[in-house]
């Protein structure tokens, strides 16, 4: 499903450190937030003069808010330490929304959503459990990291439709293992015919669960990423070989089949 | 104000074209802006045979720039005027095509085939693409030996009977860039067009490895612009054809820059990652640098500098 993009000049309603170098912003506006749909990302411009850094850098989109839309980032290097130092009120560029998005599977009388987020993933499935809940689909979020970071952010979805399950390297939180071992345990209880598995983190978690998936004949969506320049389909950047030949993360993607990558 | 350039004949509405690879063939800048408000659209490269491009990593930044090791992604010739040809004959502007070949051969039988189904306003010859192999050619790039780009461009223009312009795209990779340009026009390129990528890397300290997946990549954007302008400025010293200039330009203003330095038309590229509005907006800076300085046609800026 083709969404309309814009570039759109949002004024940044708050950027606050939730945990020790992970970030959650708000910005106000009003093009990309009224079609944003979870999965889809944006491309966000750091300096409104000069060149350093030049390009933008993607980040999915993490949810709706009031007047705008959020974005949930770590530091990580020189773009998302920029980012971090932006204060409310300033003034942002964003294009966007960008990619297919997640498609979300039909309410039927047994389905049932396992969201599977492994670290830095967490943002647009915390979009997409949102999502689960306003369509009343029973989901099952898992969430794995191999720090506390992340996590709590997620605890705020488990509620009512929702159980979250945790799972950190060193089992300080919840199991001891990965959100794949997670995803193990749950397929072995469940009824596997109305659901549908998704996806985002590291590439080896994504390759796990679709061996998982495969396994149990389940249909599982990943949203990869990749180095891009323009964003938009235009400069072949961020392209990525699937069984289906070469496409683009940015204007195919970042929302693939898992058994069309792996 | 008067922005019309003319290049070997053909009218151009202004100076302001896209550069190869950086604008796909337009469809998806659509949505931004009336593409056909540029003088031209200079579609990403075509090549005879499909191109499934390099391996990723292809694209990684660097101060003030990037670098890019595409690899020639495309549908190939007969992909090309099945899948992008009807798109093109329903637009409104100049449209240039860019071809390349890892032989000389390749290159002119692309030529053949596509001027076979579809006459373009010109065909840039892409002689300087540093993310491929040139096979069996003196130099890595055949822009980087005189000789071969004055053969190649006599032979193409052979071919072309006169049906398009033939621009040269040529190669910032060389010792003395004017003398690759008086090649070009000594085997009868209607206008030569520069610059390509100048040749770079960068490497992962982490993973202690190259960053991009085919090691070396093309440096593109605002970092090169000052060594851009000056070999637009040595080539206008030395050939009488007009010039494409190009390298790093994102306002009218570096546009203009160019265009004092010696450039009929210029190119845009880089700048369309950072905004898809961005040739627009070079248009709108010519046109206000023009007010600014009360000159009512660009051609009386051409090689200014000089």
């Amino acid at each position: 499903m083709k969404t309309k993009k814009y570039i759109s000049t949002g004024i940044i309603k708050k950027n606050i450190e939730v945990s020790p170098d992970l970030f959650v912003m708000e910005i106000e506006e009003s093009k990309i937030s009224i079609n944003a749909r979870p999965g889809q990302f944006v491309n966000v411009k750091l300096r409104e003069k000069g060149y350093d850094p030049l390009l933008r850098i993607p980040l999915g989109v993490h949810g709706l808010t009031k007047k705008g839309f959020s974005l949930m980032y770590k530091v990580v290097g020189e773009g998302t330490r920029i980012l971090s130092s932006k204060k409310p009120k300033e003034a942002i560029d964003v294009l966007g929304p960008i990619g297919n998005g997640f498609e979300v599977q039909e309410k039927t009388k047994n389905a049932h959503a396992v969201v599977v987020a492994g670290g830095c993933g967490f943002p647009p499935l915390a979009f997409l459990a949102k999502e689960l809940k306003k369509k009343k689909i029973r989901t099952t979020f898992l969430m794995g990291a191999s720090g506390e970071e992340h996590i709590r952010c997620s605890l705020p979805l488990s509620g009512k439709g929702t159980d979250l399950y945790i799972a950190t390297d060193d089992g300080s939180i919840g199991e001891k293992g990965t959100s794949v071992d997670l995803l193990k345990n749950i397929l072995k209880k469940e009824d596997k015919e109305e659901t549908v598995i998704y996806s985002c983190g590291p590439e080896k978690m994504l390759e796990s669960i679709s061996s998982v998936a495969k396994k149990h004949k389940i249909k599982a969506q990943v949203s990869v990423e990749e180095y891009m320049a323009c964003g938009i389909g235009a400069c072949k950047g961020c392209a990525i070989k699937t069984k289906n030949g070469i496409k683009l993360v940015c204007k195919d993607g970042p929302v693939f089949m898992a058994d069309e990558l792996y | 104000m008067n922005l019309k350039i003319d290049i070997g004949g053909v009218k151009f509405k202004n100076p302001v074209w896209t550069a190869s690879g950086t604008f796909g063939h337009g469809e998806v800048f659509e949505e931004f802006f009336d593409i056909n408000k540029l003088g031209a659209i200079v579609t990403k490269t075509i090549t005879l045979r499909e191109r499934e491009g390099n391996q990723s990593p292809r694209v990684v930044e660097t101060p003030s720039g990037m670098l890019n090791a595409i690899g020639l992604e495309n549908t190939g010739v007969a992909g090309f005027v099945s899948d992008t040809v009807p798109f093109l004959n329903k637009l409104k502007t100049k449209i240039v095509i860019s071809v390349a070949g890892s032989t000389e051969k390749e290159l002119e039988e692309c030529v053949i085939e596509l001027l076979k189904n579809y006459i373009p306003d010109a065909i840039e010859l892409n002689l300087s693409c540093p993310n491929v192999q040139h096979k069996g050619a003196k130099a890595r790039l055949f822009s980087q030996d005189a000789d071969t780009v004055k053969n190649i461009v006599k032979k193409i223009k052979k071919r072309a009977k006169n049906k398009c312009l033939i621009i040269s795209k040529i190669t910032p990779n060389v010792t003395d860039i004017a003398e690759i340009a008086k090649a070009a026009e000594k085997g009868g390129s209607d206008a030569v067009s520069l610059v390509n990528t100048y040749l770079g890397m960068k490497i992962d300290i982490n993973k202690k490895k190259p960053f991009l997946g085919n090691i070396q990549g093309g440096l593109s954007g605002p970092a090169i612009k000052p060594m851009a302008v000056r070999a637009v400025w040595e080539v206008r010293k030395n050939v009488t054809i007009p010039i494409i200039g190009m390298g790093g330009i994102m306002t009218g203003d570096d546009a203009v820059e160019f265009i004092l330095a010696g450039a009929n038309a210029v190119q845009v590229g880089t700048a369309n990652f950072v905004d898809p509005t961005a040739t627009e907006k070079v248009i709108t800076g010519i046109e206000a640098y023009m007010k600014r300085q009360k000159i009512k046609t660009i051609t009386a800026l051409q090689g200014k500098a000089h």
